[in-house]
């Protein structure tokens, strides 16, 4: 079992989970921005698909299925960039 | 000021002229492209065949020993359809029962990723075997192949001819009656005609009920056109026209009005509707840009570097096609990727970094690379020049 | 002091604060309790079983339970025949057609059964004819083509190097019981127990799926495919003791399987099948009950799809191959009868009818168009995908490599690998009714993971470009090793 298999792989992802979580509540205090609670699931949402789409490309490289992975990171960079977009948007949103 | 005017006005006359003389030129050097041997298609098409012989309705004789008296094999015709960008020419050998023995591909200007599904699915060799007299109808006695239909459509068509041209030409059998209408006229046709009816109506003043109704027709267009039909217009479409390779109007008045509505109003006013409130692709960027919440332009240099690229593109496509009399031959446009996801690998990145830019700047395909665009202005360059 | 402001606000801050220890606490006990699970776990776990990690049954994972349905797929049409394994199994008729077309004999030469079946499919003839052809025109192709395949046929060799002693010619009746080692039956404590018990000794003998059913005499041969203790020229009556059937099997080995039609082979699995049966049925007969193996290689009686489907190892897909949930349709069944009494499974569902209806890719990716685009027809009385054998056969001899082609296992989209994105993949269609992910599964696997042409599979003195589905195997690239 490699590293990146290990329960200590997920510790660490769940750590730099809570870090990343609580540097952007900084953030956005900093830059006053409000955040009601309806705006974190959407952040969340986007920030997993974005996740997602990174892991299935490495799945697909890992398998062997480049053509699964080239389309994959076109489709994902598309979406992501199109509901990123909004999602800002939403973010800045009195 | 007249002066400076007269001036402008008559560097664009000479340029006009000139991309005309070229146009003129690419047209007749085409002209003398000759079409590769088909003595080989017609061994394939009929391989019990030694020796074929000819006759003025283009139906060949297969005998089956190379002396005078031998027997006959079966014969071959080679016809032609009209696909999506040219036609399709098939040599169909039948046997003495009128029973297909093989088909074969002569040569077709269809788009490669896209007859590629066609080829991928066994056509045109699953025609083997078929009778003369069968319909050849996509989705009744030839399965469909997704992606691909009107390719497909022009292959069975083709195929369907050529057996009916030999099965009365030769089998001394009655005309195969074809099930379909004369005319094809559907919902696709009326769809696209009250889209271009209120397309046409929205174009003009700047009220706030034609703004309305303008996103109505995109939205309408992006789902229909783009989606559904997977049809806008290409520039293959135009080189189709200009190589000369007009379609019978009786089956394609889909494809006659969409072409009319671009073409048609420049020629007469100077400007056209399609660009702005039809185009499906143009709407999917109308869309992205109201997301992004940007109302950016290029900045004027850049702008002037693409209006150059865009036109200059488009003129080597449409050369290009005149000289080879093949209006598929270069293709770079991105719509058809993103409406039927079939496309080669660099137009998925293209369309891809299209898509995200269209988040940010207004209309960039349009403005940038867009070669339909590139012939309306053209167009309106030719109406300018030649009208006081 | 506090003043009447004050109140609400320090009220608020000590609910918090208590909200947060209460979450503080809660997570303590929650995290403590995961980790004495987790200790369970590792005790537990299949990998902790060194070397034997695949005997312990963990790789039939799939809730079998939720998907359970009561009758199988296929549907039972009319009056039902039983298939004739003279003539309807391809290996069985083909060389009477080879003969045939070496001594130029034609259709109304043939003995019985061939004359009656070859009358009834006249394509079938020409195209089992031709096989003797094609191989000779593959042997055709250039040295360096062949030398290609050389580690992938010495391994598919070295695969099937092992096999059990073929059952003999003694009929069922003798064949199927303990014989001398025998002794009256064991009384088993309950049917319930005897079937946990045959599918932990099978995990334990090496298979990867079992399945219990009792066994459907449609599924028997009419005629014998091979003699087996039969004549070959009477019906089998179907004995009395071969009353439930047991459907063990193994997966091939997953990179060389990518790799067909040339590199991948059937040995692997079938070799291990094979033995996994045999030494049940040692089993079973050391228990005092008849048993009967019918293996890949050793010959069958019986048809084994249906089997396994009424087993509810699957449901059987458009390339009438049956499509597991673990492993899609890379498994190679072997069957044991017997009548030693154990409770059954039930059939499952678990959307692939749906998904095989529009998926086609096998269809689309098969070289020799064996598989039907059509919909489901009637055959001998049952609902299903029609299978062009003769066509298929073809293409095993139109290619290099070790024998067959298995492109379609290779192609369908249910045969992937056990990760994240093939397990979620599984689970939305077998959970989603509206068949909407069908379609739109579909088209991602024909975007994502293409294929080649299929007409480039085939050898290339046939035309083709010696394709396999996808790139081998780094330890079966010949060239990388061996001085050509």
């Amino acid at each position: 079992m490699g590293f990146f298999e290990s329960s200590f792989f997920w510790f660490i992802e769940g750590l730099f989970a809570c870090l990343a979580i609580i540097a952007l509540r900084t953030w956005t205090q900093d830059k006053g921005i409000r955040m009601p609670f309806w705006k974190w699931p959407v952040v969340i949402v986007w920030v997993l698909f974005l996740a997602i789409s990174i892991a299935y490309i490495g799945t697909s490289i890992g398998e062997g299925e480049m053509d699964a992975a080239f389309f994959g990171a076109i489709f994902a960079a598309v979406i992501a960039s199109i509901s990123g977009v909004v999602v800002w948007r939403l973010l800045r949103m009195r | 000021m007249a002066a400076a005017k007269d001036a402008i006005k008559n560097r664009e006359r000479l340029l006009a002229s000139v991309i005309l003389v070229s146009l003129i030129c690419g047209w007749v050097a085409g002209l003398f492209k000759h079409h590769s041997d088909i003595a080989g298609f017609l061994k394939q098409a009929l391989p019990g065949a030694v020796r074929f012989d000819s006759s003025e309705d283009n139906i060949y004789t297969g005998l089956t020993h190379a002396q005078s008296e031998s027997k006959k094999a079966g014969f071959v015709a080679v016809r032609s359809a009209h696909g999506y960008a040219g036609p399709v020419t098939v040599a169909v050998g039948l046997d003495a029962n009128g029973k297909i023995v093989n088909a074969v591909i002569v040569r077709h200007t269809e788009l490669p990723a896209f007859f590629r599904r066609v080829t991928d699915n066994g056509f045109p060799g699953r025609f083997k075997g078929k009778d003369c007299s069968d319909q050849f109808e996509i989705g009744g006695d030839v399965d469909s192949v997704t992606g691909a239909t009107v390719s497909l459509a022009a292959l069975a068509e083709a195929v369907r001819v050529a057996c009916s041209d030999i099965a009365t030409g030769r089998l001394g059998l009655l005309p195969i009656v074809k099930n379909k209408p004369a005319i094809q006229f559907g919902l696709p046709e009326i769809l696209l005609i009250l889209l271009i009816v209120t397309g046409f109506a929205a174009y003009g003043k700047k009220l706030p009920a034609n703004t309305y109704m303008k996103w109505v027709v995109l939205a309408a267009s992006l789902v229909f056109i783009g989606f559904v039909l997977k049809r806008p217009i290409s520039l293959i479409n135009i080189n189709s026209l200009l190589v000369g390779y007009w379609p019978r109007w009786q089956n394609n008045v889909y494809w006659y009005l969409l072409l009319a509505v671009l073409l048609l109003p420049v020629i007469l006013r100077g400007k056209t509707p399609y660009c702005s409130n039809i185009c499906p692709f143009g709407a999917t960027q109308e869309i992205l840009i109201k997301l992004g919440g940007s109302r950016r332009q290029l900045p004027e240099k850049c702008s002037q570097f693409f209006k150059v690229l865009q036109r200059s593109l488009a003129w080597i496509a449409v050369m290009c096609a005149l000289v080879f009399r093949n209006p598929a031959i270069i293709t770079y446009e991105v719509s058809a990727t993103f409406f039927t996801i079939i496309g080669q690998n660099w137009q998925f990145v293209l369309l891809a970094l299209v898509l995200i830019l269209s988040l940010f700047i207004a209309r960039p395909w349009c403005n940038c690379l867009c070669p339909v665009r590139a012939v309306s202005d053209y167009v309106r360059l030719l109406r300018r020049g030649f009208t006081r | 002091m506090e003043t009447e402001e004050d109140r609400p606000r320090r009220e608020l801050r000590v609910t918090r604060r208590t909200l947060i220890k209460a979450a503080g606490a809660a997570s303590a006990v929650l995290g403590l309790s995961g980790l004495g699970l987790c200790g369970y776990q590792a005790g537990k776990d299949p990998d902790s079983y060194t070397g034997c990690e695949g005997l312990q049954g963990a790789a039939q994972s799939f809730d079998r339970k939720r998907f359970a349905v009561d009758e199988p797929h296929y549907e039972k049409v009319g009056p039902t025949r039983r298939a004739d394994g003279r003539t309807e199994v391809i290996f069985s008729r083909v060389d009477v057609a080879r003969s045939a077309a070496q001594m130029g004999k034609r259709i109304e030469d043939l003995d019985e059964p061939f004359r009656g079946y070859y009358e009834q499919h006249p394509e079938d003839f020409e195209l089992d004819k031709q096989n003797s052809e094609l191989r000779r025109k593959v042997a055709e192709d250039s040295p360096e083509n062949r030398n290609r395949y050389i580690l992938a046929e010495a391994w598919a060799d070295a695969m099937g190097a092992v096999s059990p002693r073929p059952i003999g010619n003694e009929p069922p009746e003798i064949s199927d019981f303990p014989g001398q080692m025998s002794r009256s039956p064991f009384k088993m404590k309950s049917p319930a127990a005897t079937a946990k018990l045959i599918k932990k000794v099978s995990y334990e003998f090496g298979t990867v799926l079992i399945g219990i059913t009792k066994l459907n005499h449609d599924w028997v041969y009419k005629y014998p495919s091979s003699r087996r203790g039969f004549a070959m020229n009477e019906p089998i009556k179907v004995p009395k003791h071969w009353e439930y059937a047991i459907v063990v099997g193994t997966p091939m080995s997953w990179d060389p399987m990518y790799a067909n039609p040339n590199y991948g082979t059937s040995n692997d699995a079938y070799s291990k099948s094979r033995i996994v049966a045999f030494r049940l049925v040692s089993f079973i007969k050391r228990l005092g009950y008849a048993a009967r193996p019918h293996t890949p290689g050793n010959s069958y009686d019986l048809m084994v799809p249906p089997i396994m489907v009424d087993a509810g190892l699957g449901e059987q897909g458009r390339h009438s191959i049956v499509i597991t949930p673990e492993l899609g349709c890379n498994f190679r069944p072997a069957v044991v009868t017997t009548n030693l009494p154990m409770s059954t499974d039930k059939p499952i569902a678990f959307g692939v009818q749906d998904f095989c209806k529009n998926c086609k890719i096998c269809a689309e990716q098969c070289p020799s168009g064996a598989i039907s685009k059509a919909d489901k027809e009637v055959i001998r009385g049952y609902k299903r995908y029609r299978l062009h054998s003769s066509k298929c056969f073809n293409f095993w001899n139109s290619n290099h490599g070790s024998t067959g082609c298995r492109v379609c296992i290779a192609a369908c989209p249910y045969t992937r690998k056990s990760n994240w994105v093939h397990k979620t993949a599984l689970q939305v269609t077998a959970n989603d009714p509206t068949g909407i992910s069908d379609k739109l599964l579909a088209g991602m696997q024909k975007r994502f993971y293409p294929g080649p042409k299929p007409s480039d599979f085939y050898a290339a003195t046939l035309g083709g470009k010696n394709a396999s589905y996808r790139e081998p195997p780094w330890w079966l690239k010949t060239e990388d090793f061996i001085e050509l």
